[in-house]
């Protein structure tokens, strides 16, 4: 069982690492639209700020249940 | 002690969560009721006012564009106007003198045509005069060259005769 | 194995004082340590180090009734049979002379039976009456300015007028009334508003010193995350539960997916508005500890004299992520307020002039 639980804590840690690879991604794309948007549209920056956080902050949420997974992972 | 650790963090503590739903609601239902009740409502209250005095500075300002506009149209419309009057004037000045100069060309013809006739009666009286002194002038000259050797009624007929052939004028 | 995992824990987990102090915590466990994750939980006392530990009251439903104590001490010291968790597990029970010290402040019956529930007053529940009170102080003084006029029918005066002033009509017209529609943003504004500067200030708390942050607490953000739901819920339009429950303009077959998908989704936004706030400040705080507990590391592997050396960079590097936690903490109370106020402005709409665009804007979410 003990070798198990140190198997746990092994795949917490990746886990956390591909979750965050793939938020930084998603996220990424996000602001590269929003300054591609911004770059277009200077007089619309609010509006394409506004949703940028939107969408940003619900891939963090996303985000966030993969890492509750490896917290509970973690302290296995 | 990692187990009462882990516990600790994600952990659900169904006290403290009844502690602060109560804490919640209360703050909610004080703040909403003693604060923003009344800080909003003087917001908007401003806002209200400075969007009125917005509206009526526009007003305003249209109302002085109107005027000026109506300035404008009516001293133009003067201006039109006495242009209009100072041309008038000018034709009618120009028609005045024609018509003084026609009166005047008039008169001084007519004036010349009198002068001309009077001229002419007195050319004719002074003719008239001129034969019958001439006439008698003769006669008497030959009345007393010839003396009695001729009877007037002879005499007369023959000087009569005499001027009818001298050429007239 | 067990030695790598428990190596990288210790970046985690175990961070000491000094190089001498480790070997004292593999054998002791307790003393000189600094344990990150019990620096985030909750507690009974508040921890003034080095000058003083103010225990709180405690309010215990026990199998006796509802129990009151003064403190965490005066509770295990009472005759009422009541037990820190440490002592159970470790046999000790009675102490020959003097008082017994609350060691982990958890408290059971003395036959290791758990209290029916602890209601005790803790450092977050603390924090955040500290955050309300603050809250209703500087909007009761705000109020005060403007019912003497000032604001209502003159300009705003002073810094802070005008810096609670901008705020106010930022959360007003940029988050509620974008949201949520002219129709009904008044209804709730003041509920965002206090919200946002509820959770601004508890997040700020976590900044100063001795101040903890009750937003990296699940209980704390779980009753947010829940008034916005049943606040959601409560205000939803005929039209939002007929696209919960059966959307229109889909095919009826369609319906025994997307129906158990959009009734998950009600629970899911207000789960994923409650993980985000917490995990965020959870994590800067776990952060600014591991990388002061980076010193310690270094002194531990290297020696005392490189860890001295190597804290300047440690430091510096601190005080960058100090700034991004300033940063993130007015971050998170926007976000919470602006997914608030989306999801509630998702409830109130009203689909019916909206037609096929409204479709969109809910199924994206």
């Amino acid at each position: 069982m003990e070798e198990f639980a140190n198997f746990a804590h092994l795949a917490a840690g990746i886990g956390a690492a591909i979750t965050l690879l793939g938020a930084g991604f998603g996220i990424g794309m996000i602001g590269k639209s929003a300054m591609d948007a911004t770059a277009r549209q200077p007089e619309a920056s609010g509006d394409i700020r506004t949703s940028m956080i939107i969408s940003a902050g619900l891939i963090e949420g996303a985000t966030f249940f993969a890492l509750a997974i490896c917290i509970i992972l973690a302290f296995k | 002690m990692y187990i009462v650790l882990a516990n600790s963090l994600i952990n659900v503590d169904p006290g403290l969560i009844i502690w602060i739903a109560v804490t919640l609601i209360l703050f909610l239902l004080i703040l909403s009721k003693f604060a923003w009740k009344p800080l909003l409502s003087a917001l908007q209250e401003r806002e209200g006012r400075i969007r009125e005095s917005l509206e009526s500075a526009e007003k305003a300002m249209r109302k002085a564009e109107e005027i000026t506009r109506k300035n404008q149209d009516a001293l133009k419309e003067a201006e039109i106007r006495a242009q209009q009057i100072r041309k008038e004037a000018l034709e009618e000045a120009e028609l005045l003198r024609a018509d003084r100069m026609e009166k005047a060309k008039q008169e001084a013809h007519k004036m010349i045509e009198q002068a001309k006739n009077e001229i002419q009666q007195e050319k004719k009286k002074a003719l008239a005069d001129l034969r019958k002194e001439v006439t008698d002038m003769a006669l008497q000259a030959a009345s007393i060259i010839l003396d009695a050797e001729l009877d007037e009624k002879k005499n007369k007929k023959l000087v009569d005769s005499f001027i009818d052939n001298l050429p007239k004028n | 194995m067990s030695r790598l995992s428990r190596f990288l824990f210790l970046l985690v987990l175990f961070t000491t004082l000094s190089t001498d102090s480790v070997k004292a915590a593999e054998s002791d466990g307790k003393d000189n340590t600094i344990d990150i994750l019990d620096k985030l939980s909750n507690h009974y006392y508040l921890d003034f180090k080095p000058f003083a530990k103010v225990e709180l009251p405690r309010i215990l439903w026990t199998n006796d009734g509802i129990l009151f104590f003064a403190g965490t001490t005066s509770a295990i010291n009472s005759d009422a049979g009541l037990i820190d968790l440490y002592y159970l597990d470790n046999e000790i029970r009675y102490k020959e002379s003097g008082l017994i010290e609350p060691v982990t402040y958890k408290l059971v019956h003395t036959d290791g039976r758990p209290l029916k529930m602890d209601l005790s007053i803790s450092t977050h529940l603390v924090w955040m009456w500290v955050a309300g009170f603050l809250t209703i102080f500087l909007f009761a003084r705000l109020n005060k300015k403007y019912r003497a006029g000032i604001g209502r029918t003159s300009e705003p005066k002073g810094s802070f007028q005008n810096i609670f002033e901008t705020l106010i009509i930022f959360i007003r017209d940029d988050i509620a009334l974008a949201n949520i529609g002219k129709d009904k943003y008044m209804k709730f504004t003041p509920y965002l508003l206090s919200v946002f500067f509820l959770i601004l200030f508890m997040n700020l708390f976590g900044l100063a010193p001795w101040g903890v942050t009750p937003t990296a607490d699940v209980s704390v953000t779980i009753v947010l995350a829940l008034c916005t739901f049943f606040i959601t819920q409560f205000n939803g339009t005929k039209d939002y539960w007929k696209h919960v429950l059966a959307m229109p303009g889909v095919p009826k077959f369609m319906l025994v997916i997307i129906t158990p998908v959009e009734i998950l989704g009600l629970f899911t936004k207000p789960f994923a508005l409650c993980v985000r706030l917490f995990a965020n400040m959870a994590a800067g705080k776990m952060l600014i500890y591991s990388i002061i507990g980076l010193i310690f590391l270094f002194a531990d592997m290297f020696g005392t004299y490189v860890g001295l050396g190597s804290s300047v960079i440690w430091i510096s590097f601190n005080l960058f992520i100090y700034a991004l936690k300033l940063f993130a903490a007015f971050l998170q109370a926007y976000i919470f307020t602006m997914f608030s106020a989306l999801f509630i402005g998702m409830a109130v709409e009203d689909h019916s002039h909206h037609g096929e665009a409204a479709h969109v804007i809910h199924e994206s979410h």
